[in-house]
């Protein structure tokens, strides 16, 4: 995980300082490729993770296109995307659990500024079931408002539903007390 | 977060929040930020997508406050930053942060902060007043002050061009902060415990 960090770090600095030539703009559209080949990803994901980007590289090749050089547009644009897709080889080479670890790694020796590792694990798991409890509060108070037939404004489900929001997170703090975490120390 | 010295908590009063709340309301923003990305982005025409993330960004210091706004978002960035696909549009990953928009989503801690700050000036109670001018100066002027530079280095064009194609962020971001605003001061009398500190 470290070695693969530094060497995307330098990889995409060589790009960023490399001279606007036709020659760095071949590299910057066939280095992409060969490193998700290289990572056994497949061109199918390579594809589908330019679909991902495509709005983004049309307003960049657009906005570029007016104001630049013709050179200088395409070099900046395929040299984004070849630097976006590189770290994207990196991200799914590594499973979220590796990128938790190596993030509690690095917080480990920030304990004695009270840097708490565990704790900032618990609220990144408490995000992930949140995104879902979410969901299911807008599902709810939407049927609900349906269930009773009458003509409401469309946005009529915001509050309710942003209100049950924080009853909800408010339900989780009384959980976690009871459960002993909480009291005096900063986090 | 109010701390006590010696570890013993007093019978909870209505101004103090627990650790254990905090940062169940933490992770709860940061969800909500998520959630509000699963609409997708609305291309604009003139090819500027707008997403209502930010709207959870203004939300988040409005009614937390600058320091656990300011958390929620580190939160949220690095759940994205570890591959999980919770910007809009389902992006993730490493890639967002040396993109284009990298500035902007890094904005986001210093903007939500700004809300709070903003937010909670005075006599620390929101007004209509108050939410606004926080959600446009965080919410808006912050974004676009760390956004812009970050995003003219990355495409290699210069501030003044980059500055003129994000006029086209202007009327979503300005609809954007009108609404927080509403939805700030609507969660101040429906739920005012979401705000104490």
């Amino acid at each position: 995980m470290g070695g693969k960090l530094v060497s995307f770090a330098l990889v995409a600095l060589g790009l960023s300082f490399a001279p606007a030539t036709w020659w760095t703009i071949g590299v910057c559209l066939v280095i992409a490729p060969v490193a998700y080949a290289l990572a056994g990803l497949g061109m199918r994901l390579l594809f589908k993770d330019l679909r991902g980007l495509l709005l983004i590289l049309v307003f960049l090749a657009v906005t570029q296109a007016i104001f630049l050089e013709p050179i200088d547009a395409v070099r900046n644009t395929v040299r984004v995307l070849a630097i976006i897709l590189l770290a994207q080889v990196v991200t799914r080479t590594t499973p979220v659990q590796g990128m938790i670890e190596t993030c509690e790694r690095v917080l480990g020796p920030f304990r004695r500024f009270g840097v708490n590792p565990e704790r900032i694990g618990l609220a990144m798991a408490l995000t992930l079931t949140s995104v879902n409890q979410l969901g299911a509060i807008v599902k709810e108070v939407k049927d609900a408002q349906k269930a009773r037939g009458v003509r409401i404004a469309p946005w009529a489900w915001v509050m309710p539903v942003l209100v049950l929001t924080l009853q909800h997170a408010d339900q989780v703090g009384d959980a976690l007390e009871a459960r002993g975490l909480g009291g005096s120390d900063e986090d | 977060m109010n701390s006590v010295p010696g570890g013993a908590r007093p019978a909870a009063t209505v101004q103090s929040t627990s650790v254990a709340h905090s940062i169940a309301y933490i992770a709860v923003f940061a969800a909500l930020v998520a959630v509000l990305g699963l609409p997708g982005n609305i291309p604009l025409p003139g090819l500027v997508p707008i997403t209502a993330q930010t709207l959870g960004v203004m939300l988040a210091g409005a009614v937390l406050g600058a320091r656990r706004g300011a958390l929620s978002m580190i939160l949220f960035l690095a759940l994205v930053a570890m591959g999980l696909p919770l910007l809009s549009g389902g992006r993730g990953g490493l890639g967002v942060f040396v993109g284009p928009s990298a500035g902007y989503m890094i904005a986001w801690v210093v903007g939500a902060a700004v809300v709070g700050l903003v937010v909670r000036s005075g006599s620390g109670r929101p007004t209509w007043l108050k939410a606004f001018a926080g959600c446009v100066l965080g919410g808006m002027i912050t974004l676009y002050v760390i956004g812009i530079p970050v995003q003219a280095a990355v495409t290699g064009m210069s501030l003044g061009q980059t500055f003129t194609a994000s006029l086209l962020f202007l009327p979503g971001d300005l609809i954007k902060a009108v609404i927080a605003s509403i939805v700030t001061m609507g969660l101040w009398k429906a739920y005012p415990r979401a705000f104490h500190q």
